[in-house]
């Protein structure tokens, strides 16, 4: 079984989301089905994370679950209540297909 | 002199909003690139010519597909009418014009090193996957199926692709039937790969530029009355400002991972009403994750290397499920230093201190309300300490620039519901109530409520109240929706201590600009 960047960093980003608030849940992990199903279209406003607390528990669960390589360039991500989840996603799985 | 401060704070708000207005232009120009897709349409592809599981294709649609025709191997519905078999999909690359043999599209579910092809969760059933696998070299495919070297693009075509239509009230959505849907995309590969690494990261960080925090956007488009106890109705601002200056990579985060800079000013132009409030200055942050670390380890494992089993899945979910359960997130402890000023007729540093803030948050996590239709949390701040000392008194220039020592504590707690509609009539309603109790261990200067000069010394306790209503509308005026704000002050704030209490209210537009997900859509 593989599973592309794309899928983990879908699944990272879930877990960490997930992990600051109950507003979002984990319907089964492989396949991975999401709650609400638009997740990564939407703010991490619109789903309980609105403040800068709760976006750096959300940006340390995140550096917890990815590989320890991304460590370094999760800690310096920006982070914002306002910007659309699937950005973050996004630039997570450019960075594991970086990784060699 | 008294109508001049205002003003000119809000010619400065004004100027940050021009700046975040220009990402903002940037952001509308994607947004327009994108709008040029069909409304059923592909809006975005990418190939990624990398070995193993990382080889593969990624199509963004311009709306959701039906998920009848979204199986990507018999394991996962009917693959004989699905829109993501192979023979529905032609993969050809730029401009070789070379076409990938169907051969090489997986259509087998957990295939040993090629991604699944799927519908992904999470965007809606907008993003689409398409494995490669990587053939044999001896397999008469292998060579068409990678780009040529001079190869830069690909195209995508399905001969048809079933979409979601558009649903109207009092009647279900419509299935969309279309044919010959093509989008054309960048082939990503070991030499160019880190672009793409680039682009995701600034594509961020417009984002974050261009995204404004309640504060901010209130200084904006709010047009506020605000009623002083036994007053006239005056006008007032509230507006915060805060961005990274710096992160430190892990090895360097001993003392701090995070430093921000920021201002708050919290200003009205009727004494009886006016905190006096400003503060300008660095943070240090640093943040503690509390949660299970053998859970997330596990979790962490099967991200990475794949949950091998429906057990070991069921697991994973368990763990999260767990997870959640824990009311606390993190601890995130604070040090500032910060530049206090008196906001008046006499300028920002008519009275002003220069203090050393140190606090401990508490991060919880969001409680979803019943059925998903919005959540609340909380935040606590159990203690701090503020040091420093008083810089300017220009009320009262013989008076002794004094050290001053505060201890203080506070909590924030909000309530969010959500109409599943956003053209509902109430389609939002924000509850938040901050307090904050600051209590002076030696005297400092606050004001004369007869002479309104900062002539008297006090210590002791300081409290700050705040609540506010927000509630959002479906009625659209122009690019934005119309709200009404309510909110409640009453307390002291530094460094001026005026005693303010009042009922503040007025209407809120609300810019479309918020949503950046077309950024989503950004090459």
């Amino acid at each position: 079984m593989a599973e592309s960047p794309s899928q983990k960093a879908a699944k990272a980003v879930a877990i960490s989301c997930a992990a600051a608030t109950t507003f979002v849940k984990i319907i089964t992990f492989k396949p991975l089905v999401v709650s609400p199903k638009d997740l990564f279209k939407l703010s991490f406003s619109s789903v309980g994370l609105f403040s800068d607390a709760q976006l750096e528990a959300f940006r340390h669960t995140l550096i917890t679950v990815a590989p320890d390589a991304l460590a370094g360039d999760i800690e310096k991500l920006d982070l914002a209540p306002g910007i659309i989840i699937g950005l973050v996603v996004d630039h997570i799985e450019a960075l594991l297909d970086a990784l060699p | 002199m008294k109508s001049r401060i205002l003003p000119a704070l809000f010619t400065c708000a004004f100027a940050l909003g021009c700046g975040t207005s220009v990402l903002a232009q940037s952001s509308k120009v994607a947004i327009k690139e994108a709008a040029k897709a069909d409304a059923y349409g592909i809006a975005l592809v990418r190939f990624i010519d990398l070995p193993g599981s990382k080889h593969r294709a990624v199509v963004d649609l311009s709306a959701p597909q039906d998920k009848t025709f979204a199986a990507g191997s018999p394991a996962a519905g009917a693959l004989a009418t699905s829109d993501l078999k192979a023979s529905n999909i032609i993969i050809k690359f730029l401009p070789s014009g070379k076409i990938v043999p169907a051969s090489a599209i997986n259509n087998v579910a957990d295939h040993k090193t090629a991604p699944d092809t799927e519908n992904m969760s999470g965007f809606g059933d907008t993003r689409l996957q398409i494995g490669i696998i990587e053939l044999e070299d001896n397999d008469p495919d292998q060579k068409d199926s990678v780009p040529e070297p001079g190869d830069d693009r690909v195209q995508i075509t399905f001969g048809v692709l079933h979409f979601v239509g558009v649903s109207t009230p009092g009647s279900a959505a419509t299935m969309v039937e279309r044919k010959n849907v093509s989008g054309t995309g960048r082939i990503y590969n070991k030499a160019n790969i880190n672009e793409r690494v680039e682009e995701t990261r600034q594509t961020l960080i417009d984002a974050v530029a261009h995204a404004k925090t309640d504060d901010e956007k209130g200084a904006f488009v709010a047009f506020s009355v605000v009623v002083p106890a036994g007053g006239n109705s005056q006008g007032s601002g509230d507006i915060s400002f805060n961005r990274d200056l710096y992160a430190a990579s892990l090895a360097q985060a001993a003392l701090f991972d995070h430093v921000k800079v920021g201002f708050h000013l919290n200003k009205a132009s009727e004494t009886a009403s006016d905190p006096r409030h400003f503060d300008l200055g660095f943070t240090f942050r640093k943040t503690f994750l509390r949660a299970n670390t053998a859970k997330l380890s596990e979790i962490k494992n099967a991200i990475n290397n794949g949950a091998k089993a429906e057990f070991a899945s069921d697991q994973i979910v368990q763990d999260i499920n767990d997870l959640q359960q824990d009311f606390i997130r993190a601890y995130i402890f604070d040090n500032a230093l910060r530049l206090e000023g008196d906001v008046s007729t006499r300028g920002i540093g008519n009275v002003s201190n220069l203090i050393w803030d140190a606090q401990l948050q508490v991060a919880t996590v969001s409680r979803a309300l019943a059925g998903q239709t919005g959540f609340w949390n909380f935040r606590w701040v159990p203690v701090g300490v503020e040091a420093g000392g008083n810089l300017t008194n220009n009320d009262n220039p013989t008076s002794v620039k004094g050290s001053l020592v505060r201890g203080k504590t506070g909590g924030e707690f909000n309530l969010i519901f959500k109409a599943g509609d956003p053209n509902e009539p109430v389609s939002r309603i924000q509850i938040s109530a901050k307090a904050l109790e600051r209590y002076l261990f030696m005297d400092e200067n606050t004001l004369d409520p007869v002479t309104k000069l900062a002539v008297i010394a006090d210590k002791g306790s300081k409290y700050w109240l705040q609540a506010d209503l927000k509630i959002g509308t479906g009625v659209k005026v122009g690019a934005g929706r119309v709200g009404f704000r309510a909110s409640f002050q009453r307390g002291y704030l530094p460094p001026v201590y005026n005693y303010v209490k009042t009922f503040n209210f007025g209407v809120v537009f609300e810019t479309n600009d918020d949503d950046n997900s077309k950024n989503l859509k950004l090459k």
